[in-house]
């Protein structure tokens, strides 16, 4: 199995994982399960903190990647060229999460009519699975917190493109390929993003504050 | 282009220096390559996006679970919904059969209608049992002492003795004949 679960620690990285994504994609293509299920291991863990860092929910997280790697399973023979499967898959991601941003929003005008208790428990469960403690528990959420408002001093496509660039680590050419937009655009993009987050002192305050 | 009499990249090349490199002039580039307060300025941002991005890693959560369910999916997934589908617009016209007016009237006159006689027939026998016991309505009960039913027999015919038709008729000979 190609699984890898950290980057630093995952022996395929970059121009390797890049021709094992292809091989695997052809042999899934040829209705290899068992290469499709590969390929999965090797992009799921980026993909589940990709969604994570966008709507902040395990529980979510796990689901949208869940429909996200469905989607793949279904459309990989449209795709042509196995090289830009990564770009690829990122788009899948990006309109998930967005649909799924959408429903939420959409549902949170009727919240009164659905019981969130049990759901932000059973949240509470789930991310303190992996924590050390209480305090981490605070730093962490509070980390969150800072994040998101961060980037909610943001546009949509100002905040998408930073996420891709500097938290998913994709280069200009795949956010291009994964937003559908043109290179230039994607950089412009990506100019006013880092100078709105240069100026904004709370960037500094949340890696003072986040720092173990 | 430059800050600080023209001897350093400002903060747009900056900008473009982390975004993409080659955006950078030539002459840019060597002068990043060559001045360190530049570079520091560049490497302090890029540290700080790096940090921000392992921050975040470092608090995602591990999933919990990892099952695609491709074998729902494909082929058999048109059956699922043709399936799913069927299904649905079954439960539906029963919902709305069972809710429709002829429906009800098909399987619920006969039961009620053999209710409602059932009903009728008992008022009407509770009413007639009542008339036996005391014809009187229950307003006239206590005029006429029917409702103090619970007397001494013995002592009304203690009271007022029962007349025999035959005693009757032999003093009535007696007396008539005396007369």
């Amino acid at each position: 199995m190609l699984s890898e679960h950290h980057d630093s620690k995952s022996p395929y990285s970059g121009r390797d994982r890049k021709s094992q994504t292809v091989i695997l994609a052809e042999m899934a293509v040829a209705g290899n399960l068992n290469a499709f299920d590969q390929l999965v291991d090797l992009h799921y863990n980026n993909i589940f903190k990709m969604v994570y860092y966008r709507i902040r929910s395990g529980m979510d997280a796990e689901d949208v990647t869940q429909d996200i790697f469905t989607q793949v399973f279904k459309n990989i023979k449209s795709l042509k060229d196995f090289s830009l499967f990564k770009s690829w898959l990122f788009s899948i991601a990006v309109n998930r999460v967005r649909d799924f941003q959408r429903k939420k929003r959409f549902t949170s005008l009727f919240g009164v009519l659905f019981d969130n208790n049990t759901g932000s428990e059973q949240e509470n469960e789930y991310e303190t699975r992996a924590e050390s403690g209480p305090l981490e528990s605070v730093i962490r959420q509070n980390f969150w917190k800072q994040f998101e408002a961060i980037l909610n001093r943001l546009s949509y496509l100002e905040k998408e493109v930073f996420l891709l660039r500097f938290i998913d680590q994709l280069g200009i050419k795949e956010i291009s390929m994964a937003l559908k937009k043109n290179e230039s655009t994607v950089k412009t993009h990506l100019y006013r993003a880092l100078k709105k987050i240069k100026d904004d002192s709370s960037v500094k305050e949340l890696l003072k504050e986040s720092m173990p | 282009m430059n800050k600080n009499n023209g001897s350093h990249l400002n903060e747009e090349q900056i900008y473009k220096a982390i975004i993409d490199e080659s955006q950078l002039l030539p002459s840019e580039n060597e002068h990043l390559s060559d001045c360190p307060e530049c570079r520091a300025e560049l490497e302090s941002f890029q540290n700080d996006l790096k940090l921000i991005r392992q921050t975040a890693e470092r608090f995602v959560p591990l999933p919990k679970r990892r099952k695609i369910l491709y074998e729902k999916t494909g082929k058999n997934s048109l059956f699922g919904w043709g399936t799913s589908f069927a299904a649905a617009i079954t439960i539906l016209f029963f919902v709305i059969t069972m809710h429709s007016d002829s429906v009800k009237n098909i399987f619920y006159n006969k039961i009620e209608r053999a209710n409602s006689e059932q009903y009728s027939e008992d008022v009407l026998m509770t009413q007639v049992n009542n008339l036996i016991e005391n014809p009187l309505p229950a307003k006239y009960l206590f005029i006429s002492d029917e409702d103090n039913t619970d007397y001494d027999e013995d002592f009304i015919d203690f009271v007022v003795p029962s007349v025999d038709d035959e005693v009757l008729s032999s003093t009535e000979m007696k007396g008539y004949l005396s007369c």
